[in-house]
């Protein structure tokens, strides 16, 4: 896993906003249910999995998980297994997800990108608090409005930040002299 | 209407309480291996008996570390009725197991519920107040160079440590830049009469709408910052993957070692009991 410095940059801005919608609830949406709320912080992974590729995306993940683990006020979140170990992976679906389309639709990769994104987010955490015995599977299963608001925000994100960003690049040259030092 | 915008207010990190206790003294990075290890041991506790015993060793942890207790569990409260009525929700709706201790139609408390919901309240209270004792007696330059060291093992697996320590000590940096940041979005945005403090709390889709016009130019923001920061750090000579040297030297002391000692015979203590 090679780093240059534009990529530790950009990892540490979006890890920077996924901190500060933390801590602010800016990133939580209030619904009524055992999980609480919808968030949008995963939304810095996925767009640093776009932008920079899969290690990008597996720190963020990380920190995000961190965060998640280090904030929670809800018991099942002060378990590393549930908030720290799915996190590693949404980092690493939505780059997948986004170079498997980009060939094709640059624009529907972003949105696929966040569309898989928060679906592993997802799929993975419910996952992880079956497994841990907090809840059951059909308790867990008053997630699913939550999971879809969730899943469209960070579509229209994803495709709205990256656009907006790659579109300021082309305009713009930007710092190369990463790409020739590693 | 004013502490709409105050977003630095709630912003807790980096914060420190200065003191002289023992936990303040040890070497940061024995208390984050220390805390890891520990809580690793209590998320796998449980029965009643190691749940209680480490709940009882981390108040006298936060004790000895001179951190007021209730300072320590001051996240804890805005959501106090929240934790409340979730775990009333695990107490009489977790699968039943065991003896059934008391029921009503289709409510059920049996013991293996009772027990899920003490130990998991235990592990929460166990969680908050370890984190705040290391958070509140290290300082924020300390906790991402003890993350670095801890770490260290983990290059040999080509995991990139030194990039990930500097990674946290720049994105700590930038959290009460981009809150300024926002704060300018929210009052930009509620100055056209648009904004979070006008939408419902409970109207989720007003709720999210609002927060698109403030969270797309903020992540924009801070990318254009990003931009800039790999110039002047390329242009200071910065080159990642390589070996550098440090301001300030970490020597283990006698004391770091009993600590961790202490750590690791009270983890495995706990695990077997």
């Amino acid at each position: 896993m090679k780093l240059t410095t534009r990529k530790i940059v950009i990892t540490a801005v979006l890890a920077a906003i996924s901190i500060l919608l933390g801590v602010t609830r800016l990133g939580y949406i209030p619904v009524p249910n055992v999980a609480g709320n919808a968030t949008i912080m995963g939304v810095p992974v996925y767009i640093g999995a776009v932008l920079e590729g899969w290690p990008v995306g597996l720190i963020l993940g990380f920190i995000f998980g961190l965060s998640s683990f280090l904030g929670a006020t809800v018991p099942m979140f002060k378990d590393p297994i549930v908030s720290i170990l799915p996190r590693l992976l949404i980092g690493i679906t939505p780059y997948l997800a986004y170079i498997a389309v980009r060939k094709k639709n640059e624009i529907l990769a972003y949105g696929l990108a966040g569309l898989v994104g928060s679906v592993s987010n997802t799929v993975f955490v419910v996952g992880a608090i079956i497994l841990r015995g907090y809840f059951t599977f059909h308790q867990m299963l008053v997630v699913i409005p939550q999971a879809i608001a969730e899943a469209i925000l960070s579509v229209i994100l994803t495709v709205a930040v990256c656009a907006a960003w790659n579109r300021v690049q082309i305009g713009s040259g930007r710092s190369k002299i990463s790409n020739v030092t590693d | 209407m004013a502490e709409d915008f105050e977003l630095l207010r709630y912003i807790t990190i980096g914060q420190y309480l200065p003191g002289e206790s023992i936990v303040h003294r040890l070497d940061p990075a024995v208390k984050l291996l220390s805390a890891i290890i520990v809580i690793l041991t209590v998320a796998f506790l449980n029965a009643y008996l190691p749940n209680i015993t480490a709940f009882v060793l981390i108040l006298g942890l936060v004790a000895l570390s001179g951190v007021p207790i209730g300072y320590g569990l001051s996240g804890l409260r805005p959501a106090i009725w929240f934790i409340f009525a979730l775990l009333i929700l695990e107490l009489l709706f977790s699968p039943v197991k065991g003896v059934v201790l008391w029921s009503y139609s289709f409510l059920h408390i049996s013991q293996y519920s009772l027990r899920l919901t003490v130990t998991s309240l235990l592990r929460l209270i166990d969680f908050i107040l370890l984190i705040s004792v290391f958070t509140l007696t290290t300082r924020t330059n300390d906790v991402t160079r003890a993350m670095e060291r801890v770490s260290k093992p983990l290059q040999y697996l080509k995991i990139p440590t030194r990039e990930l320590a500097l990674i946290m000590t720049i994105a700590l940096r930038f959290v009460p830049t981009f809150a300024m940041e926002m704060e300018r979005l929210m009052k930009a945005q509620a100055s056209r009469g648009g904004g979070l403090t006008k939408v419902a709390k409970w109207n989720i889709v007003a709720q999210a709408r609002a927060r698109l016009p403030l969270v797309i130019p903020l992540f924009l923001i801070a990318l254009r910052r990003a931009e800039d920061l790999v110039v002047a750090m390329e242009s200071r000579g910065y080159v990642p993957n390589q070996k550098r040297t440090m301001y300030r030297e970490y020597h283990l002391a006698v004391r770091d070692w009993v600590a961790l000692a202490v750590v690791v015979v009270v983890s495995a203590g706990l695990i077997l009991i």
